[in-house]
């Protein structure tokens, strides 16, 4: 389409291969092979073993990952729910626009801002929560209605409304069309806020260095606190361990926005 | 400068999309690829233009193998289905992208995208953008910009599918001048429209399932379709399967008169506009206007046809054969002036009107798979649905063609 | 969550049951209301006192000024990085280009600190390159920072590029204009809108990024988030923390205000 000849072609397939690999790539495989090694003093890494695997997956580490995936699912479930209803309230009503706005301002503000006002506003009265797990959930949660409420709107976008029409015609009540209709045709586009929520969540720093108290240590600020130590080999494994979770409860919910689609 | 295409394949993965296809067109020659879609007509053309490597094959311009060259340094005008006019340049700048990628000085450039645009009709355009046009109008912008560099080939993709039936008329109108002004190249115009095809094109190339079916110039392949394939799919031909007995051809038991048969040619073929309906009344009429030795028999001929409407088919068909032949025969003697034909008795099943004329669709009676479809001028009395009728065949419209699927 | 009072609401034509609305539309707003706007107002006020003492310290404008100097170094040369690979993804393809453009997708939604970790690995003083020196400079930050952005690009350019029809690059082939001419007359005029919104959320997701300057914790390299972060948390300087904050706010809001201006009725592009 753009460039013709074979030669042409491999010439860029070659530069690709080089930006993509050494740019985009190459960061990502290197904690995964740090977190394996027992040393790196030179190109490749050497003395292979578990052991920082082991350590990522016990005491501290392990309770960091278990409060990670509280946190992910509380502040992200909450997140789908509201960022949906908000989404569906908002779109074609003459609220649309400050809606939109009111959701987009946590993505539009640095989380550590974000972190910062809650921390502001919920360390006095007349609600008092700093020192509790609720202020890194409601942290989260914050952040993460922004997302789902983007992904939801987004969808409300390219649904064609006579389906919704349709229904109503058929003699379906505004209830029964708002659940038999347009919540199923949307399931697609909500199951996808939630992997992205769940997976933000998991490795969301800024808001939650902000807020944590010592009892709720998420992953992200353990690996951090790893890394301050200078403990940078165990933190790779415990990143790995990090990235190895959201994936795995991506793929999940992407089964089931599969079978969702299916229908 | 001719463009030549030898055992050209082409293979998108594991679909074959173009199968050894061989075609020349001359300088001065306009060839149209006229086949359904998938029959590998757009990438016969895609390979020239080089847009798309063939697998296997050469693909020549003026004698020089060009399979290789990008599509930048063929030098051929393409117009596409679409247009694909650039949205974000204006009409003059789209007309003129050819020229200054061949970095011609200014002054040249804008010279000639005048030209161009007084040639298409569109020269007051110039400032709009392509969206601000009609697709007729688009349309001519892209004719203006492919022949803008000055093109000794042009390759026509579907140029008159995305515009409506009226202006599509126009436009054909339209492409004809342009023939006339710019004689000495070779168009390749693919098409899945017969009409376009017969009014444009020298030779047709009919493609089907990835590969050339017949290609001949346009009024031979029309009067005497080497296929079945391409009589059906250029002018929708009806065919009816023939039995060939002691050098006679016969038609569901009906003689034709002075068709001699052919080896390997089991279908009559026969247009539509070609074929007469009669009622059946006046078959026997006919048939009563002959001398009185046959009067009897012809009788009989109607009151099998009088059985035919009651739905004795098979009886009243062999009958009717009798009397078609009788009649035939009868006129032959005594009336020079009543032409040679095959009259087949039938009943309507479909009609269509079409506004200047009607599409009446019959059942032959003894052909039970067989459908036969009749224009019917308008001011012609169109029979009802179910009346049963005589179709009559004039020998002279009628040709045999082979049977199989090519 | 009371079915007959959302549904009341669900034809937006319907005039009936008015009061209903109020109840379907309201909660999430006055969550974000609560959770988000109040804050934020709470931050300004908070800010009031140590405004002055902030604003004219030569901390925050050293910090203001790296921050956008990074900010926009990113994003420059992720655009040419995103650029470069959503065109050869979207127009040389090659086997398995889709399961590039699919890792891209996947990289949207990993944490940016993991690249800032690997770059200890990598360029630090006993990791791969042995570039100590270069991981505490702020080019440390952004080579991190485009590594980690240029998927935020690729998106929207690939998905404007596979709208692109491929036979307009075809004819423009077809009359005499190589790749390159093809690419910058043709492409990219028509992948623009594309351009500016990943170019426009990296530059304010640039600006905001706290994770990866808060791993290479470089010393020469203080950014405003990363200010906010060390005046609130490491030295309990509430005030000075929101006056920053307060800075930040108006700098993001203004950019992101000014990008859906500019991007119009695409907004959904910028999620």
């Amino acid at each position: 389409m753009l460039v013709w000849t074979r030669s042409g072609k491999a010439i860029v397939w070659t530069a690709f291969a080089v930006v993509f690999g050494l740019l985009v790539l190459l960061p990502f495989l290197v904690v995964i092979a740090a977190a394996f090694a027992g040393s790196w003093n030179g190109v490749l890494p050497s003395d292979l073993t578990g052991e920082h695997l082991r350590q990522a997956l016990s005491g501290d580490e392990l309770a960091s990952l278990s409060v990670s995936l509280q946190t992910a699912f509380m502040g992200g479930l909450l997140a789908v729910l509201f960022g949906t209803w908000g989404a569906m309230a908002a779109h074609g009503s003459r609220f649309a626009r400050a809606a939109d706005a009111m959701h987009h301002l946590p993505i539009a503000v640095p989380s550590v801002v974000v972190g910062l006002g809650l921390l502001v506003a919920f360390s006095r009265q007349p609600v008092l929560l700093n020192g509790t797990k609720w202020i890194v959930v409601i942290a989260h949660l914050v952040l993460m209605v922004a997302f789902s409420y983007g992904t939801v709107a987004a969808a409300l976008q390219r649904v064609d409304p006579s389906y919704a029409d349709v229904a109503a015609s058929l003699g379906a009540s505004p209830a029964r069309v708002l659940w038999r209709v347009r919540l199923p045709m949307l399931l697609p586009a909500i199951s996808s806020a939630a992997g992205l929520s769940v997976a933000l969540s998991m490795g969301e720093v800024g808001a939650t260095i902000m807020v944590y108290p010592a009892s709720w240590r998420t992953l992200p600020v353990s690996i951090f606190a790893l890394t301050d130590r200078g403990q940078t080999f165990v933190a790779a494994a415990e990143a790995v361990v990090l990235l190895a979770t959201t994936v795995v409860l991506v793929l999940i919910l992407d089964r089931l926005r599969g079978r969702a689609a299916e229908r | 400068m001719t463009v030549q295409l030898e055992d050209v394949t082409v293979h998108f993965g594991r679909t074959c999309a173009l199968e050894g296809f061989d075609l020349s067109v001359a300088a001065r020659e306009t060839v149209a690829l006229l086949g359904p879609s998938g029959s590998g007509k757009s990438t016969a053309l895609k390979a020239v233009a080089g847009f798309v490597r063939p697998t296997r094959g050469r693909i020549r311009l003026g004698g020089n193998d060009v399979t290789d060259l990008p599509p930048a340094r063929r030098g051929i005008g393409v117009v596409v289905q679409q247009y694909a006019l650039f949205p974000h340049l204006r009409v003059a700048d789209n007309v003129a992208f050819g020229l200054r990628a061949a970095r011609k000085p200014k002054a040249e450039v804008t010279r000639r995208v005048g030209e161009m645009l007084e040639m298409v009709g569109m020269a007051s355009y110039g400032r709009r953008f392509p969206r601000e046009l009609s697709g007729g109008q688009q349309q001519r912008v892209a004719i203006a910009r492919a022949l803008a560099i000055q093109p000794s080939v042009l390759l026509l993709d579907e140029p008159l599918a995305a515009l409506d039936a009226q202006l599509r008329a126009d436009m054909l109108g339209e492409l004809q001048k342009l023939r006339r002004e710019v004689p000495e190249i070779a168009i390749v115009y693919v098409t899945h429209d017969q009409s376009e095809a017969l009014a444009l094109a020298d030779r047709i190339a009919v493609m089907r399932d990835a590969r050339l079916v017949d290609i001949a110039p346009a009024a031979e392949l029309y009067a005497a379709p080497p296929s079945a394939f391409t009589a059906s799919f250029l002018g929708g031909a009806n065919l009816l399967p023939v039995a060939m007995d002691e050098g006679g051809v016969t038609v569901a038991g009906a003689v034709i008169p002075g068709l001699k048969p052919e080896e390997g040619k089991s279908l009559l073929c026969i247009r539509p506009h070609a074929i007469r309906l009669e009622p059946p009344a006046a078959a026997s009429a006919a048939a009563a206007g002959g001398e009185g030795v046959l009067g009897s028999e012809a009788l009989g001929g109607a009151g099998a046809l009088g059985g035919a409407e009651l739905g004795g088919a098979e009886l009243g068909s062999e009958a009717l054969g009798g009397a078609a032949m009788g009649g035939a025969g009868a006129r032959g003697a005594v009336e020079d002036a009543v032409e040679d034909a095959v009259r087949l008795v039938g009943r309507v099943v479909a009609a269509q009107w079409r506004g200047a004329s009607s599409q009446v669709t019959c059942l032959v009676d003894g052909l039970a798979e067989v459908s036969v479809r009749v224009d019917v001028p308008a001011g012609r009395r169109v029979p009802e649905f179910g009346a049963g009728v005589v179709m009559v065949l004039p020998v002279e419209a009628c040709s045999l063609v082979p049977a199989g699927v090519g | 969550m009371a079915v007959e009072a959302l549904g009341a609401t669900v034809v937006v034509s319907t005039p009936r049951r008015r009061d209903g609305r109020w109840l379907w539309v309201l909660p999430p707003l006055v969550l974000i209301g609560v959770l988000v706007v109040y804050p934020l107002v709470l931050v300004a006020i908070e800010s009031i006192p140590a405004w002055g003492d902030v604003v004219g310290s030569a901390e925050f404008r050293d910090a203001l000024v790296r921050t956008v100097q990074i900010a926009v170094s990113s994003t420059v040369g992720c655009l040419v990085v995103g650029t470069f690979l959503a065109v050869v993804i979207s127009f040389v393809p090659f086997p398995g280009a889709r399961v590039v453009a699919g890792l891209v997708d996947t990289m949207l939604a990993l944490p940016s600190f993991l690249v800032a970790l690997s770059f200890t690995f990598i360029y630090g003083t006993t990791g791969i390159l042995r570039a100590g020196g270069f991981l505490t400079s702020p080019w440390a930050v952004v080579l991190a920072e485009v590594t980690f952005y240029t998927p935020f690009v690729m998106r929207p350019l690939l998905a404007a590029m596979s709208r692109l029809p491929r036979a307009q690059l075809d004819v423009a082939a077809s009359l005499g204009a190589g790749p390159w001419r093809v690419l910058r007359q043709v492409v990219l005029p028509e992948v623009r809108p594309a351009l500016v919104a990943g170019g426009g959320l990296t530059l304010l997701l640039t600006l905001n990024e706290f994770g990866i300057v808060l791993f290479l914790g470089a010393k020469g390299t203080t950014t405003l988030p990363m200010l906010v972060h060390t005046k609130g948390i490491v030295m309990f300087d509430y005030p000075g923390a929101c006056a920053i904050a307060v800075v930040q706010i108006a700098l993001s809001l203004g950019l992101y205000a000014v990008l859906r201006m500019a991007l119009g009725g695409r907004r959904a592009r910028l999620d």
